[in-house]
């Protein structure tokens, strides 16, 4: 019986050996996800990963194009009136959802209305009700202000909030103060439309978590989610644009295994992955040619600035500069990331702002001295009336190879540039995003990548009661730009006051800025027309296969 | 009766553990540092509230297991905090690929680990000893991520540059691409599995009435079919139960590096997602696997091998 078992074991191995070659689909494209899209309503998700996805299944109002500017979706066209801030949105006539209802105006009231309610738990409405004319008092559940009130009243809005579906394809919205980028935010999956019967037939707990219970209206639907391993978007046919897209299918794996990516790329079972520094350098060795993009993040460290020594910003400073940036990038993170001289990464406003922002502090001192570094690093301890010996610092970071060898590198820089010893503490994420939030550690590397094409998404971080504030840092001056900035309808003047923000920064340091980040992949020769961008990292509109 | 009476009490001690291991990692969950909403984006006071709420956390800890039990005996999980989809479903969806790939494991494992024994033992201080034994100590101390890698560059990425076709490194779909998988899992177990036979088999083949059978002038693989192997696997049978509770629930390893959507890579990823649900969901199941493969082992084993009294009074002391 086991010799029998043991024959038909065999026989099937031999067989599957034969059958094993299993090429792409030529029909469409097999890309990375390299994770499982976790919360795949429009309405709560705050993944990277999941708007990936969602970008290819819903249009908001508006999209974005290659290069990250707003232009139509469910919009056809729009109507501004600056003098109230208020926007007419003309929606489609042919827009629809995946059952062939119409996309209509009411479609995002309810989705708005839903984001901006705090019992839905949506993580970004905090960050988008600033925008929106009501919507914190809506989220918060607070009064509005007479004049606010009177302001609704005189755009003919019916209830406490600045958005009215006019008719069916007539959407009428109102900003709370002339905010630049707007037409950018109602590309974010935060603001996408929903409609009120399926979500309620489906229910809020469990819109999002299947396929058959997304509603959808983008150039693709899903067709198959097998979670933690794969997902498969079909080109929707009845989609306005669907001329223009190329790509029929587009499987989405998802290997966390970067090793795992790589084999399956060079096997021929992927046509697009992200790669790692050594993964690069292999293949750029084999003659292909690496991609990179700007994903738009910037890392930096987060000082304490409560704790004995760190609350002088000279100390702040010197350690910011003890690190050598540009040695960092070319010994360890080995790519084309770019050593930081500002807060705002180029990857902000097409690289304008961080232009004009220019250099505020040289990486590498002149002849690679560091003797002033170590000269401002000792004056500051002195103004504190600490030594050295005293500062007794600890950098937390993350598990893994990569924190620790980021870390391993500073803790070297540190000891030989200003001849201190600072710990580094490795923890799971969760419990370094708790120490962060409970101020409790002295230094952490941190990143930010940006929600909106603008400045402001990075520089409001440090306002005194920003929740992502976790220095401790307080500065009157700098809250009064950022409130100045906010409602500054000018264009030229609120530059000026950005940048002016971005020098505070550099002066005082509650943050060491370190690098932006640049990220390496690779595609199939198959594929053509790739975009990736900082606010579209994943989008396969304008591909084009072979 | 005495059969009923043992079966019972297994029983009992086994609702017992089950019980206490919930009640433990109910414990231990709240050890964990962080909390499953905390992310790189810091969220507002009221939504932080709202989502404590929506979960039942923000209720006293005795009263989050008490609901926590009724749930479990009426036979629901909860809701995953990190995927929002029911903990039932997640193992209903995940554990039959996990399952699988466990069951392809173990009878490879157990097919091949005992074959490998035995020619191992019978030809014991010869060439084929010492190779099986190699492949065993290579297969105890090689971990499952290393086979992994290693068999996807050598049957995916070599062969398809030496012969133009290979293996397909990713997925769960089809035979192909369950070859490699099944290979990383079992190699450790078909290791373990070959070293015990090789000396239960040395053991018995020393006996008195393998003597006797030889004396009577049966033939080696007589001898070994029918007498000896028959005692020699009571072992392997004993290490078989909870071995197949390992490999049926699912490995994280194995599951991520080939990208197989089982139970394993859920469970590593709840707990370092703080997702409570889901870690005492995959738990108690977990637990419960272990605890019904150890039952049924031992129950088997009262039929198995007949010295063994049921009323299982030299079994307990």
């Amino acid at each position: 019986m086991k010799k029998l078992v043991a024959l038909v074991l065999s026989l099937l191995l031999a067989a599957s050996l034969l059958a094993g070659c299993q090429p792409a689909p030529s029909t469409g494209i097999v890309v990375n996800l390299a994770q499982e899209p976790p919360d795949m309503s429009t309405i709560t998700t705050t993944s990277t990963g999941s708007m990936n996805v969602l970008r290819h299944i819903v249009d908001g109002l508006t999209i974005l194009d290659q290069n990250d500017n707003p232009v139509p979706g469910v919009a056809e066209s729009w109507d501004y009136d600056a003098d109230t801030l208020t926007y007419t949105f003309h929606l489609r006539k042919n827009a629809t959802w995946n059952d062939g209802k119409a996309v209509t105006a009411n479609d995002f009231v309810f989705a708005w209305d839903t984001f901006f309610t705090a019992e839905t738990g949506a993580e970004y409405a905090g960050t988008w009700a600033a925008l929106f004319l009501g919507a914190t008092e809506k989220l918060n559940g607070t009064e509005l202000s007479a004049e606010q009130s009177a302001q609704l009243a005189a755009l003919g809005y019916p209830g406490s909030v600045g958005w009215v579906a006019v008719d069916d394809s007539t959407l009428k919205v109102t900003m709370a103060f002339p905010c630049q980028y707007f037409l950018s935010v109602l590309a974010f999956p935060s603001t996408f439309p929903v409609p009120q019967a399926d979500y309620e037939r489906i229910g809020s707990d469990a819109y999002g978590t299947e396929k058959e219970n997304i509603m959808t209206n983008g150039a693709y639907t899903i067709t198959e989610w097998v979670h933690e391993s794969y997902m498969v978007l079909k080109k929707n046919p009845k989609y306005w644009d669907a001329a223009n897209i190329a790509v029929d299918e587009i499987r989405l794996e998802m290997i966390t295994d970067t090793n795992t990516a790589y084999n399956g790329f060079v096997n021929g079972e992927l046509d697009m992955i992200g790669l790692n520094a050594e993964q690069a350098a292999q293949l750029a060795a084999e003659g292909k040619e690496i991609l990179h993009y700007d994903d738009g993040s910037a890392w930096y460290f987060e000082y304490n600035t409560t704790q004995p020594g760190m609350n002088n910003k000279k100390v702040r400073k010197a350690l910011t500069l003890a690190v050598d940036a540009e040695l960092f990038i070319t010994s360890v993170v080995k790519n084309s990331s770019t050593a930081a001289t500002s807060f705002v990464p180029p990857a902000i406003a097409g690289g304008k702002f961080a232009e004009k922002v220019g250099k505020l502090y040289e990486r590498v001192p002149t002849d690679g001295d560091y003797s002033a570094v170590k000269a401002l690093f000792e004056e500051g301890l002195a103004e504190e009336g600490i030594s050295a010996a005293d500062l007794k610092l600890v950098i937390i970071t993350d598990e893994g190879d990569t924190a620790a060898k980021n870390c391993a590198f500073f803790q070297e820089q540190w000891k030989t540039h200003l001849g201190i010893d600072v710990e580094v503490q490795q923890m799971t994420y969760k419990n370094r995003l708790e120490r962060m939030t409970s101020k409790d550690f002295s230094i952490v590397m941190a990143g930010w990548g940006p929600d909106y094409n603008d400045p402001m998404t990075f520089l409001d971080l440090w306002v005194s009661d920003g929740g992502n504030n976790h220095t401790s840092y307080a500065n009157p001056e700098y809250d009064a730009l950022i409130a100045q900035a906010l409602v500054e309808p000018d264009a030229a003047k609120r530059e000026e006051l950005l940048i002016s923000l971005e020098k505070i920064i550099a002066e005082d340091m509650p943050i060491g800025p370190i690098y932006n980040r640049r990220r390496d992949y690779i595609t199939s020769e198959r594929l053509s027309g790739v975009v990736r961008t900082a606010f579209d990292d994943m989008n396969f509109r304008w591909i084009k296969v072979k | 009766m005495a059969l009923l009476s043992y079966i019972l009490k297994r029983i009992g001690y086994a609702a017992l553990t089950v019980f206490f291991l919930m009640v433990l990692t109910f414990l231990m969950m709240q050890l964990l540092p962080g909390n499953p909403f905390l992310g790189d984006k810091a969220i507002s006071q009221v939504t932080m509230d709202a989502l404590y709420a929506k979960y039942g956390l923000d209720k006293p800890l005795w009263e989050q297991f008490l609901i926590y039990m009724n749930n479990f005996l009426h036979g629901d999980l909860g809701l995953s905090i990190k995927y929002n989809r029911p903990v039932n479903t997640i193992i209903a969806d995940s554990f039959p690929y996990s399952a699988e790939l466990g069951i392809r494991a173990l009878v490879f494992a157990a097919c091949f680990g005992v074959g490998l024994g035995v020619i191992a033992a019978i030809k014991r201080n010869t060439g084929w000893d010492s190779a099986a034994i190699t492949l065993a100590v290579i297969g105890v101390s090689i971990p499952s991520f290393i086979m992994g890698a290693l068999l996807q560059y050598l049957f995916a990425v070599k062969f398809r540059a030496w012969f133009g076709f290979g293996l397909p490194t990713m997925g769960w779909k089809g035979e192909a691409t369950k070859i490699l998988p099944t290979l990383a899992l079992c190699f450790g177990t078909m290791a373990t599995v070959a070293r015990l036979t090789r000396t239960s088999m040395l053991d018995v083949l020393g006996q008195d009435y393998i003597k006797t059978a030889r004396a009577k002038g049966l033939t080696d693989s007589e001898i070994v079919g029918r007498h000896a192997l028959r005692n020699a696997i009571l072992p392997v049978v004993t290490i078989l139960g909870p071995t197949a509770a390992t490999l049926l629930t699912g490995t994280f390893v194995v599951e991520s590096i080939f990208n197989i959507p089982g139970l394993g890579q859920f469970f590593v990823k709840s707990i370092r997602e703080n997702d409570y649900t889901m870690i005492a969901g995959t738990t108690v199941f977990y637990g419960i696997f272990l605890v019904a493969a150890t039952l049924v082992v031992d129950i088997l084993y009262g039929f198995i091998d007949p010295r063994i009294k049921l009323t299982g009074s030299r079994r307990e002391s």
